[in-house]
């Protein structure tokens, strides 16, 4: 059963969505729409809001009040059904470290069924990224960029989900591992929605179609791709 | 049939992380050990006809299967929960179900494995005689033990998010398996002293009554108890 609705819907809307945890209100009255094939960046210092309104997105949490729509429906019930569609890279390693490389993609590309040939489709990675020395290594021997870059593989192999959600992908990263990254998102992005949190404009400015500016669980400002010069001067 | 490769696929990934590490197979392992080696002495002790120290031996290997089953209780979720990323599991497109019955399956697995290497244990040291009808005595056991695993899956579950997990978790686990673990040591003494077939297919089906109950409920809220 397929979740995707064909008469090209916003492929991300939100409604009036809240998220109260204990006393603080992480998440504010948000109203977002996302249409398909854009890159989103979702801005803001640390304690915005940023990161919960992705797990809420990616329908990992779920939010106090609010409708959520994606691909054009409502999520109710039968939330794995739109997870399918749906590749999360939060800021924690979602790896398991006593596993290699290699079994833990092969385990997620088992668990999200996007291919039935895991060996193929791991040999074909390794070949193209220059990974053979890492990919049969536990994962916890990796450096930082080895294992987000294999935990990027993980969400995109064999091909991008619909709504790929990256959370802060370029920290702590050096720039040949941020181009890396960099490239994945651009260079297949048409037919993919992109939506990248992050608290530095500068290394999402390049690649986003549009800046949701979050402050205290609200988006504040919506900057457009002719604003975001004026936004970079006004910050630096 | 996705469910169960779903089942089978997380089930796998944990049995697999369990062998490679063997942190509670090991702990599982030496406090089976540790206990069957201190009631054996305790029986050198007392002076205590055969069929009392079968009694009593019953009783002990029940003893001994709760607490492996709170051990094994502790690595459930701990692989998902050592780096906070329970949402490593949440984001897999799975219904929440598959992943309840796969941590069952690992539970019963490891735990499988360990009571096999007591029940030899217990039957050298305890002299827990096997001249019963040995098949109604695996049945026991194997009922039991699913009850015990059942129970203890479901705790584990309620306490995913809990902050103290040492208090949270015999607090809960006790009083279900409470009725379990009576009955349980009552038909293996039963078994082991009377050989009475009857009574111990009653008290077995009160064991898997016991947890239908238990896994059909936890089967109806499994959404809202692994979600945040």
């Amino acid at each position: 059963m397929s979740v995707i609705n064909r008469e090209n819907p916003p492929i991300v809307k939100l409604t009036n969505v809240s998220k109260v945890y204990g006393f603080i209100n992480a998440v504010k009255d948000i109203d977002l729409t996302i249409e398909e094939g854009e890159t989103v960046g979702l801005l803001g210092n640390n304690g915005a809001g940023k990161s919960t309104l992705l797990k809420i997105i990616s329908l990992l949490i779920t939010p106090t009040t609010g409708k959520i729509e994606l691909f054009g429906k409502e999520v109710k019930e039968d939330q794995y059904l739109f997870k399918r569609e749906i590749g999360t890279l939060l800021s924690h390693s979602f790896f398991y470290e006593d596993l290699t490389g290699r079994e833990n993609l092969e385990f997620y590309l088992k668990m999200n069924r996007r291919t039935d040939d895991h060996v193929k489709v791991i040999n074909n990675m390794v070949k193209q990224y220059g990974l053979k020395f890492f990919i049969d290594r536990p994962t916890h021997e990796l450096s930082t960029g080895m294992a987000k870059k294999l935990e990027l593989l993980r969400v995109t192999l064999p091909y991008l989900p619909k709504l790929l959600l990256l959370d802060e992908p370029f920290s702590g990263l050096d720039v040949e591992n941020k181009q890396f990254i960099k490239n994945i998102i651009t260079e297949r992005k048409s037919n993919t929605t992109v939506i990248i949190c992050s608290h530095d404009f500068n290394s999402i400015s390049h690649i986003c179609t549009k800046v949701y500016y979050l402050e205290k669980g609200r988006i504040n400002i919506i900057l457009e791709p002719s604003e975001f010069d004026y936004f970079l001067n006004k910050q630096n | 049939m996705s469910i169960i490769t779903d089942i089978f696929q997380l089930a796998k990934k944990d049995i697999l992380l369990e062998f490679r590490k063997r942190e509670t197979l090991f702990s599982m392992g030496l406090f089976s050990f540790a206990s069957v080696l201190i009631f054996s002495t305790l029986f050198n002790f007392i002076d205590i006809s055969l069929e009392g120290k079968q009694a009593i031996s019953a009783a002990c290997l029940w003893f001994i299967i709760t607490f492996m089953v709170m051990l094994g209780l502790t690595s459930v979720f701990s692989r998902e929960l050592k780096k906070n990323s329970i949402y490593s599991l949440l984001s897999l497109p799975i219904k929440p179900q598959a992943i309840f019955l796969a941590k069952l399956f690992y539970l019963v697995v490891i735990l499988s494995f360990i009571e096999i290497i007591t029940l030899i244990l217990a039957v050298v040291f305890l002299r827990i005689t096997l001249q019963v009808n040995f098949l109604l005595l695996c049945l026991v056991l194997t009922i039991g033990t699913l009850d015990l695993c059942v129970a203890g899956c479901i705790v584990s579950f309620l306490t995913i998010y809990a902050k103290s997990k040492t208090l949270a978790i015999p607090i809960l686990f006790f009083p279900l398996i409470l009725p379990s673990v009576l009955i349980a040591t009552q038909t293996t003494t039963n078994l082991v002293l009377f050989d009475d077939p009857m009574t111990v297919i009653n008290n077995t089906l009160l064991l898997i009554f016991h947890a239908a109950i238990i896994l059909t409920f936890v089967l109806l809220v499994t959404d809202e108890l692994i979600g945040e």
